[in-house]
């Protein structure tokens, strides 16, 4: 039982980190409305939507199977408050701090936007620094970090949210630009 | 042609009586819009249904949200539900493999000169239950020994041609690995002290870090005993002087 629990714990954490990146990844490409033509705007959202609440429920899943499991011995204490974790401080801190932020996240948006827009957008920024953690958090503590492949996972991961948020940043500072052309005055000598 | 002249008093409220709403958004009476337009209306203030909006069935049935990506819902679900499984299973398998491994290792035939020469150091066991090793009096620094958690590198104390300490210097320390590690390494410390050499039993359910410690170990045994040529990298291990360098790394408890 004891090994099920820490390789449940593992497994869920990897894939929870998958998931935290494809959420994000669909909601930047959906917001720099560079979903193509295949799909409607619609799915993406609805799509960006569900996985980030299936991230998020892989994530409650990975620190209840980790606080349940005897030989990692991780208690409630070190589960909800940052730096407790004793030789762990960091390393478990970036992931107590990414879970708050996907928190925040899902509950500011799901069943219905809570906030204002501007409020709200903040708040759901947050989750690209709470990914950032969430990376961290598996490289410094993960078991596997070790293993090659584990390494390889998560510079892939990293990648592929490289780009979209390129492209994003992209469309703002397009969008700017657009706005400041409107609204400079055209002066004729 | 819409006539202007037709167009309601919107907004206009006799006193005492609510008004009650003849008009479309568009200020625009049905009955004055063309087929299509007033079929469009309909349609959207029924919804596909058929019947009026709010009149919808009540219950789950009513707040039941349509989901355009329904597909991509459920083999995410599937997907990540089949992922976890998958990925747990392999790591399992994987470990399962390197234990059958080491068993297989200690359960291998062994050639009949080697049995034999295996019997006479045991005879000699036997005759003298603690071997009295000489080594040469330091510190020695083990070669560091990697496993999928991290590397196990040890550095001996020898006093009086004796092994007398042991100090962990590197060992994994992920969570898991620190739990079983801080069981297990007391006991090797313990068992290397007594057999003075590194002739450890594998510990129940640390068995890589056993072996590995075993193998630092006796790297930095053979450089005590003044055989260091057999040690495998020179950054790996060597001499350490003795003053001082104890202090680095995680010493033992035991």
């Amino acid at each position: 039982m004891n090994d099920m629990s820490w390789y449940l714990a593992r497994s869920s954490g990897i894939v929870a980190t998958i998931l935290i990146v494809a959420a994000l990844v669909s909601g930047l490409f959906f917001s720099a409305r560079a979903t193509g033509e295949r799909r409607r705007p619609n799915w993406w959202l609805d799509l960006h939507n569900y996985l980030g609440g299936l991230a998020f429920v892989f994530t409650v899943i990975h620190v209840f199977v980790s606080y349940r499991d005897e030989v990692a011995d991780i208690g409630l204490l070190e589960v909800f408050i940052p730096m407790t974790a004793k030789g762990w401080e960091w390393g478990i801190t970036w992931g107590v701090i990414a879970m708050y932020i996907f928190a925040a996240v899902v509950f500011t948006s799901w069943p219905k936007k809570r906030l204002t827009r501007k409020y709200w957008l903040i708040v759901h920024l947050l989750s690209i620094p709470g990914t950032l953690m969430a990376t961290a958090h598996a490289w410094m503590v993960g078991s596997s970090r070790n293993g090659l492949w584990f390494q390889i996972l998560l510079s892939l991961l990293a990648g592929l949210a490289v780009y979209p948020a390129i492209l994003r940043l992209a469309s703002v500072m397009t969008k700017r630009k657009r706005k400041q052309a409107v609204h400079t005055p055209v002066v004729s000598p | 042609m819409i006539d202007p002249q037709n167009r309601p008093m919107a907004g206009k409220r006799q006193p005492g009586k609510l008004p009650t709403r003849t008009t479309n958004r568009s200020g625009l009476r049905p009955d004055h819009l063309g087929n299509d337009q007033a079929a469009r209306i309909t349609r959207l203030q029924t919804g596909r249904s058929g019947k009026p909006r709010g009149e919808k069935g009540k219950g789950r049935r009513a707040s039941r949200r349509s989901h355009p990506a329904k597909v991509a819902r459920a083999t995410a679900l599937l997907a990540s539900i089949t992922a976890t499984g998958g990925i747990g299973a392999a790591m399992a398998y994987a470990d399962g493999d390197a234990e059958t491994e080491v068993a297989a290792t200690a359960l291998a035939p062994v050639p009949m000169g080697s049995l034999t020469s295996a019997l006479e150091v045991e005879t000699a066991a036997i005759d003298d239950p603690l071997p009295k090793r000489s080594y040469r009096d330091g510190s020695w620094l083990g070669t560091a020994e990697p496993t999928r958690w991290g590397d196990v590198q040890v550095q001996v104390t020898t006093d009086n041609g004796q092994l007398v300490d042991i100090t962990v210097i590197q060992i994994p320390n992920d969570r898991r690995s620190t739990s079983i590690n801080n069981a297990a390494a007391p006991i090797l410390k313990a068992q290397a002290i007594a057999v003075q050499g590194a002739d450890l039993d594998i510990v129940s359910g640390a068995t890589y870090t056993s072996q590995n410690y075993a193998a630092s170990l006796q790297a930095a045994l053979d450089q005590a005993a003044g055989a260091s040529s057999g040690t495998a990298d020179p950054r790996d291990a060597g001499e350490v002087p003795a003053q001082g360098s104890t202090s680095e790394g995680l010493a033992l408890q035991s």
